[in-house]
């Protein structure tokens, strides 16, 4: 249920936007849609994170996600509430956005690397051979850097020229290369807890990953085969996504925790 | 009386609602280890306690303390019953 969720999410999105006669009305379904999927990914990691004790490892990298959808939810309502010329506590506008998105992707980041490697942290083994396995993660950090590379080259020649606002994007292009990075080993982790209620979570978290991946990849690479429209479009879908199954990862950590162990005659029979 | 075997199976059977059969069984067999210098095949009731202890930190992470005592509380209820 929790794995087609999103996929539903997409469905009437599209759905509801092809309905829309006007351009104005799409724009603004358009923007409800993103906002109304950032704030579920915030919910998610927000009940994962509170479902675990103070203290408790995951709790933190929960909290970390939570943080960031959160700050992107704040960078979005100033957004609406100010224009970009303008100065927020004295400090242009750009420079703000700039501040959240570094901190919302910082967050992002570190909560995914925790999740990556609680595996080595509870001492648990992961499938395949080291070599195996070190080859994933460097195929996945390949990936990622061929995926980012001309948009962060991008943004650092923009920032050389004084542009401040290229912050935003540059912060956003090193957060995607190491998050992309950890998805090889949130993947392996899931592999290993096959079978197990805990391979929810990090599957979906996986899928999250990887939705991440391909709204990149289409930034990226979409203009080469899509409209400009279409890319739009794509970037959504996969924005979506990503925020979906993030939000699905969170309710499943908490379906995990809350979930009643069962007793032993029940295990016997499972 | 339970035998070695059946020892590490009980727990394995309950760690595994979480961390799945495989994982589940080669912690037993680790943290056994680890605790004992001992396979799981050499369990003992007596030597409960301390792969409990040696399984807590791995659970702790993993599912969190609250849940982490429900499993292995479970464990010693069932190997008691």
């Amino acid at each position: 249920m929790l794995a087609v969720a999103p996929l539903v999410w997409v469905g009437v999105f599209l759905l509801v936007g092809s309905a829309l006669a006007s351009e104005g009305a799409r724009a603004i379904a358009l923007r409800a849609e993103v906002e109304s999927i950032k704030a579920l990914g915030f919910v998610g990691c927000v009940l994962a994170a509170s479902a675990f004790e103070r203290g408790d490892y995951l709790r933190r990298a929960w909290g970390l996600h939570a943080l960031c959808f959160g700050l992107l939810l704040l960078r979005d309502a100033l957004f609406l509430l100010f224009v970009s010329d303008a100065k927020l506590f004295g400090l242009p506008y750009a420079a703000v956005q700039a501040a959240l998105v570094l901190v919302a992707n910082g967050g992002a980041v570190i909560g995914t690397f925790m999740i990556a490697r609680a595996w080595q942290v509870a001492g648990i083994e992961l499938p395949f051979s080291r070599l195996m396995r070190g080859g994933l993660i460097g195929g996945a950090a390949a990936l990622s850097l061929a995926i980012t590379a001309s948009a962060t080259l991008a943004d650092l020649e923009r920032l050389s020229g004084g542009d401040v606002g290229a912050l935003v994007g540059l912060a956003s292009d090193l957060g995607d290369i190491l998050s992309m990075t950890l998805l090889a080993p949130v993947l392996l982790t899931a592999l290993a807890l096959r079978g197990g209620r805990l391979t929810w979570p990090w599957a979906l978290l996986t899928a999250s990953l990887f939705a991440w991946l391909l709204y990149d990849a289409n930034a990226a690479f979409g203009h080469l085969t899509l409209s400009a429209s279409g890319q739009r479009l794509t970037g959504e879908i996969w924005r979506a996504l990503a925020c979906g199954y993030a939000f699905a990862a969170g309710v499943a950590q908490r379906w995990v925790l809350t979930e009643p162990h069962p007793k032993a005659p029940a295990l016997r029979a499972a | 009386m339970r035998t070695s075997r059946a020892i590490a199976e009980v727990m394995a059977e309950h760690m595994a609602v979480y961390l799945g059969p495989h994982t589940a069984r080669v912690a037993v067999k680790t943290f056994a280890q680890k605790a004992l210098g001992r396979g799981p095949e050499t369990l003992r009731l007596d030597d409960v306690p301390a792969v409990s202890r040696a399984l807590r930190p791995m659970l702790r992470t993993l599912v969190g303390r609250t849940t982490c005592e429900v499993i292995l509380e479970q464990i010693s209820r069932d190997l008691e019953g």
